[in-house]
């Protein structure tokens, strides 16, 4: 291991880091050589399976934070030296090279209680002339994830059926995506396995709820639960349930997610309200 | 009631707007000073630049350093830059 290496203690404190439910990106061409069999590296869900150097262009799998996404690389100097190549442990694989071989990763562990990403190339080495995605949405996609909430009940998780209430659901994007259409879909089925749409999975099951709120979008009920959002990228959507709740939804969950669309290019996590006595 | 929902809302987001509080973000520079030429016609760069400039466009607030601070408790996102030989 060279000087250049993360040390033990580096490691341990990167790993707490991400027990504590934070968000960690390492990027390194040579993380996987020198860290492959540390326990640093198994929070990234991969396993490093050699150096393969010349590739030029990346490409994002489908149903990834990055699907779809292309760029080419500028595969000279430092950037192109040793470049790791990985597989999956786990991890989803956020881009493969023209050769096929995989060289970035996301994982949020086993229980879904963090977010890693790893990616084996420079990524400032990534070139922006004919690509699908510059830079800095690719920057946004990543921060996106390692952010991770992205759609928070901002005032309560529960409502109470005997009075009403109402709710408020802020969706905190970036900057770069102001202006974008929004919509804040809903659920009484639960997120999984969700409803998957222009290879995006949003984490609600339809139900007969989702398209109450779909056909009642920014009336009283349900205000501002669609638009562009601002300057900021962010949106705070009302829930209100105009007065007293029958009593038999006592118990209830609603989830509720962002979605951005027209097409559906983006969802956020689900957030939910409990319907209590 | 909707009216107290809305300003708690709001008073939240304004909190959570403020710089360097929405998002705490930690920028490890551990690439060794080893420099490339930035496709974008930035010069010689390191491997840190690229990173820096997209959180910048993006209107990301973040602490850049040389080292890991010994207490990162107070970071929500850490980026480990670590170029190529480590």
């Amino acid at each position: 291991m060279t000087d250049y290496a993360l040390t033990a203690g580096q490691q341990q404190q990167l790993i707490g880091f991400l027990n504590d439910g934070k968000g960690l990106y390492i990027g390194g061409n040579d993380f996987g050589y020198y860290h492959g069999n540390h326990a640093i590296y198994k929070m990234f869900g991969c396993t490093y399976l050699g150096d393969h150097t010349d590739f030029t262009s990346l490409t994002g799998p489908n149903n990834t934070l990055l699907g779809g996404s292309t760029i080419n690389y500028a595969n000279a100097g430092y950037p192109g030296d040793y470049l790791d190549w990985i597989a999956a442990d786990g991890g989803d694989m956020l881009y493969k090279c023209q050769y096929n071989k995989y060289r970035a990763v996301a994982y949020s562990g086993t229980e879904g209680t963090y977010r890693a990403i790893h990616s084996a190339f420079w990524f400032g080495a990534l070139k922006d002339a004919g690509a699908s995605h510059t830079k800095t949405e690719i920057m946004a996609a990543y921060m996106r994830y390692l952010k991770g909430d992205t759609l928070v009940s901002v005032v309560g998780t529960e409502i109470s059926c005997a009075t009403g209430g109402d709710a408020a659901f802020m969706m905190e994007l970036t900057p770069a995506q102001s202006g974008a259409k929004y919509l804040i879909a809903a659920s009484m089925s639960g997120t999984t396995p969700g409803t998957m749409i222009n290879g995006v999975n949003i984490p609600l099951s339809q139900d007969n709820f989702t398209q109450f709120v779909l056909d009642n979008l920014n009336t009283s009920m349900f205000a501002n639960f669609a638009g562009l959002l601002d300057g900021s990228g962010r949106a705070i959507g009302v829930l209100d349930t105009m007065g007293p709740v029958n009593p038999v939804w006592i118990g209830t969950t609603i989830h509720f997610a962002g979605v951005l669309f027209d097409p559906v290019t983006w969802a956020s996590n689900a957030t939910a309200i409990t319907l209590v006595p | 009631m909707r009216v107290l929902t809305l300003f708690l809302a709001a008073a939240i987001i304004g909190f959570l707007a403020a710089p360097g509080l929405s998002q705490s973000i930690y920028v490890w520079d551990k690439d060794h000073n080893l420099l490339f030429a930035d496709p974008e016609g930035g010069g010689n760069v390191d491997a840190t630049y690229g990173v820096k400039k997209a959180l910048d466009e993006l209107g990301y607030a973040y602490t850049f350093g040389g080292a890991l601070p010994s207490d990162i408790s107070g970071y929500d996102v850490i980026f480990v830059i670590m170029g190529t030989y480590c």
